[in-house]
């Protein structure tokens, strides 16, 4: 039996909760090229992400494993994430619902993350209890009807592992579909 | 009289050492804060630059060291050398190969406190 | 009929009478001679051929390049002591663009060219009885250098100073082009057209048009190590169009080659000479073939963390780093232009951990980090006040400087590598894919980008599926 790997690519707006998702999972210790933040986002955030945050979680007893890469939402930093979206199994586009002002450029960010996209993606509306809400935005970004959304607290790092199970299990109906559809 | 503000400088550079063409000065999240005449005014230059010295920092990490001299670029086109300045900039000097870096350190060196804002 | 008179040195070809000077160089053309021509004439006139073109030409009397450059005024006094490398009596000026960006690269190549033409153009009708032929000799200002871009070890293997070491071993496993030495004794050109010539040197009966031989040995670069380097290199372009329009199949490539060699047993390459999109426009030649372009590692290639291309598509991919106890080789050979990409891609990494090096020490071995030498810190202060992004300068007007690039390289528009063999686009297929080896720091899973194909949804469905529940099962049940 073959080691199993699975990849989640977790990015969105500036501050939307990305980090904070993936240190809710990660066993090991989230390296994150974070830096002290400039200009008018150091008023929202002393410190932002460069280049792209890393954590892992693994299977206790077998080789499983799932690895977890947050790269900037920022559109200067857009060519991060074009480069990871091509190596891993499903995305997810963190987003915060109370962040109203990042609303319009994370509708930019979403769709140009959609174009090319090969793999499932998950929006998950943070700061967010209900799902209706949750949905309204994320189709006023430009997300797909298909497109899974999941309201969450990211703040709370049980929220956080949830947003990542309904990731996972996305990513599994994505998977078992394809199969059923080859079989 | 010597210049003071970052570009002045970064021209002076590029005009006072032979081999440097052009220079950047961004801040470590991405931004572009000055850069030489000889370079036009591109975004993604001061992201990528960021991101590159954010994960050479991770870099140094890996090899047991724990603070980040220089990340260089050596190319067939000549030299990249990118330098942390303080803790919040970036400068990165496009040169040839054969340009004399000490000469270009020792030209940084001397006028960091312009580059970092501290002086005016 | 033309036949050879071999001196001690050179062949030089006379004639049953006197032949204009253009047919000479129109049978020069046919055999995509490269080397020096010299017409006997008052003064003598040398020309210089790549690839049967004429790139430059001088009268013996003429002053230096370098002179007439300055007194014609496209270059100042500056940029010829910059540009100039001296070595003895000669001074070369092939590195003069690379030396210093600030000359008018097109005045000067125009300069040159014009020159060039009119001496040609007032000798062609000329009947010249003998002609001193010395293949492969270029001329001594390195002038050839601004038009064809040889793979030569001095241009490439610049020692990278003030930075760390570099790991020699992957330039060590390729070996290089290596050329056995013009050796004039075996050296002849056939300029007589009759097709029952036999083969100069066995006997065979030559079938086609007589092609210069010489008798070289011809080491082809180990093409899948090549391959490697480049497909590092294809992946680090850093605008669009970088290696992607570089042709890796090997066929292809070796068809691109526009030097004949006959090879002892008789047999010839003659490669074609396909119109290529690339051409030299500013090229000497009073031919009308254009001179095909044999592409190059794309240059501007920057450390392989992560690049951009056209399509979006990006790549992650670094080369294995290793260690080795074998010594830095001389750069003495040649060394496959590929292998230095390589090396240089290592090097960017190797740079960020290394301090700097010593300036004045040679390059040497690497077995362990290089010595530190210290240079005093860049002064720390505290941290800026947030100063407002939008305050960038803009122009002054000047022309601005953007970062080299496939297209804009003066080594592509201008590359010829016929006369040094093959290309870097003999390099094919791209071997196993570079991944990042790492043993990071607090047990941190290495990432595994490349050596781990994305799983597609048709992979291994069932054993994929379990593993993705267990996960998922796991991640459910996990308490604080």
């Amino acid at each position: 039996m073959s080691a199993q790997t699975f990849k989640i690519l977790v990015t969105g707006p500036f501050a939307a909760g990305k980090t904070s998702m993936i240190q809710s999972v990660s066993q090991t210790h989230v390296i994150s090229t974070d830096v002290v933040t400039s200009g008018d986002e150091s008023g929202v955030k002393s410190h932002t992400t460069v280049a792209m945050d890393f954590g892992t979680y693994r299977l206790h007893g077998d080789d499983t494993r799932l690895l977890l890469f947050g790269t900037p939402g920022q559109a200067r930093f857009r060519f991060m994430t074009n480069i990871l979206k091509g190596h891993v199994d499903v995305v997810a586009f963190v987003i915060d619902a109370e962040a109203t002002e990042t609303h319009a450029v994370a509708g930019v960010e979403l769709r140009a993350l959609a174009r090319d996209l090969r793999v499932p993606a998950v929006i998950a509306v943070n700061r967010c209890d209900d799902i209706t809400v949750a949905r309204r935005l994320a189709r006023s970004l430009g997300a797909l009807d298909g497109e899974a959304v999941v309201p969450c607290q990211l703040i709370d790092p049980d929220s956080g592992r949830e947003v990542v199970v309904e990731i996972l299990l996305t990513l599994l109906a994505s998977i078992e579909s394809t199969t059923a559809e080859v079989a | 009289m010597t210049p003071t503000d970052p570009t002045a400088i970064l021209d002076e550079l590029v005009e006072s050492i032979d081999g440097v063409r052009a220079a950047i000065l961004v801040s470590v999240d991405g931004f572009g804060r000055a850069r030489s005449s000889s370079i036009s005014d591109e975004p993604s230059h001061a992201a990528m630059l960021a991101a590159a010295i954010g994960l050479a920092h991770q870099l140094v990490v890996m090899g047991g060291g724990q603070q980040l001299r220089q990340l260089v670029v050596d190319h067939d086109g000549g030299l990249m050398l990118v330098w942390p300045i303080g803790d919040e900039r970036v400068l990165a000097v496009i040169a040839t190969t054969t340009v004399e870096q000490r000469r270009v350190r020792a030209f940084v060196q001397s006028r960091v406190a312009w580059f970092t804002g501290a002086r005016s | 009929m033309l036949h050879n008179t071999r001196t001690a040195d050179t062949a030089a070809l006379t004639v049953d009478g006197a032949q204009p000077v253009w047919m000479t160089l129109n049978d020069a053309r046919e055999r995509a001679f490269t080397g020096e021509l010299v017409f006997e004439a008052d003064p003598e006139v040398l020309a210089y051929l790549d690839n049967g073109i004429v790139y430059y030409a001088e009268r013996a009397s003429d002053v230096s390049l370098g002179r007439r450059l300055l007194d014609a005024g496209v270059i100042d006094i500056g940029q010829v002591e910059r540009g100039t490398v001296r070595v003895g009596d000669i001074e070369h000026l092939g590195r003069l663009f690379d030396r210093d960006p600030s000359v008018d690269r097109d005045a000067v190549v125009v300069l040159a060219e014009t020159s060039t033409h009119d001496l040609i153009a007032e000798l062609a009708n000329r009947a010249i009885t003998t002609v001193r032929v010395t293949a492969y000799r270029h001329h001594p200002s390195g002038v050839h250098r601004w038009f064809v871009a040889p793979l030569d070890a001095a241009a490439i293997s610049r020692p990278v100073s003030a930075v760390a070491q570099l790991d020699t071993t992957i330039v060590d496993e390729l070996p290089g082009l290596s050329f056995a030495d013009t050796d004039a004794d075996e050296f002849m050109i056939e300029w007589d057209d009759q097709i029952a010539e036999t083969h100069p040197l066995n006997g065979t009966p030559l079938t086609g048009p007589p092609v210069a031989v010489i008798d070289e040995q011809f080491d082809v670069a180990d093409v899948e190590a090549a391959q490697v380097i480049e497909t590092v290199d294809e992946t680090v372009g850093t605008e669009p169009e970088p290696g992607s329009e570089i042709d890796t199949d090997t066929d292809e490539d070796l068809a691109g080659f526009e030097f004949a060699v006959v090879w002892p047993d008789g047999s010839e390459e003659l490669a074609t000479s396909d119109t290529n999109d690339t051409v030299d426009t500013n090229h000497t030649a009073d031919a009308s073939e254009p001179m095909p372009v044999v592409g190059l590692a794309p240059p501007g290639a920057v450390a392989p963390i992560f690049t951009q291309s056209d399509g979006g598509d990006l790549r992650f991919e670094l080369p294995p780093l290793t260690i080795s106890d074998d010594p830095e080789a001389a750069d003495a050979d040649v060394p496959d232009e590929v292998a230095v990409a390589v090396r240089r891609a290592i090097a960017a990494i190797e740079a960020a951990m290394a301090a700097t090096h010593d300036f004045a020490r040679p390059p040497e071995v690497i077995t362990q980090l290089p010595e530190i030498v210290e240079i005093a810190p860049i002064d720390e202060f505290d941290s800026v006040d947030a100063a407002d992004t939008a305050d960038i300068a803009s122009p002054a007007g000047l022309d601005w400087f953007a970062p080299p690039t496939m297209a804009t390289s003066a080594e592509v528009l201008y590359a010829q590598t016929a006369d040094d063999g093959p290309s870097v686009d003999a390099a094919a297929d791209a071997v196993a894919a570079p991944t990042l080896v790492g043993s990071p720091a607090g047990g941190v899973a290495s990432v595994g980008f490349v050596d781990e194909p994305v799983e597609a949804e048709h992979d291994g469905g069932i054993e994929r599926s379990s593993a993705l529940r267990r996960l998922i099962g796991s991640l459910r049940r996990k308490d604080h």
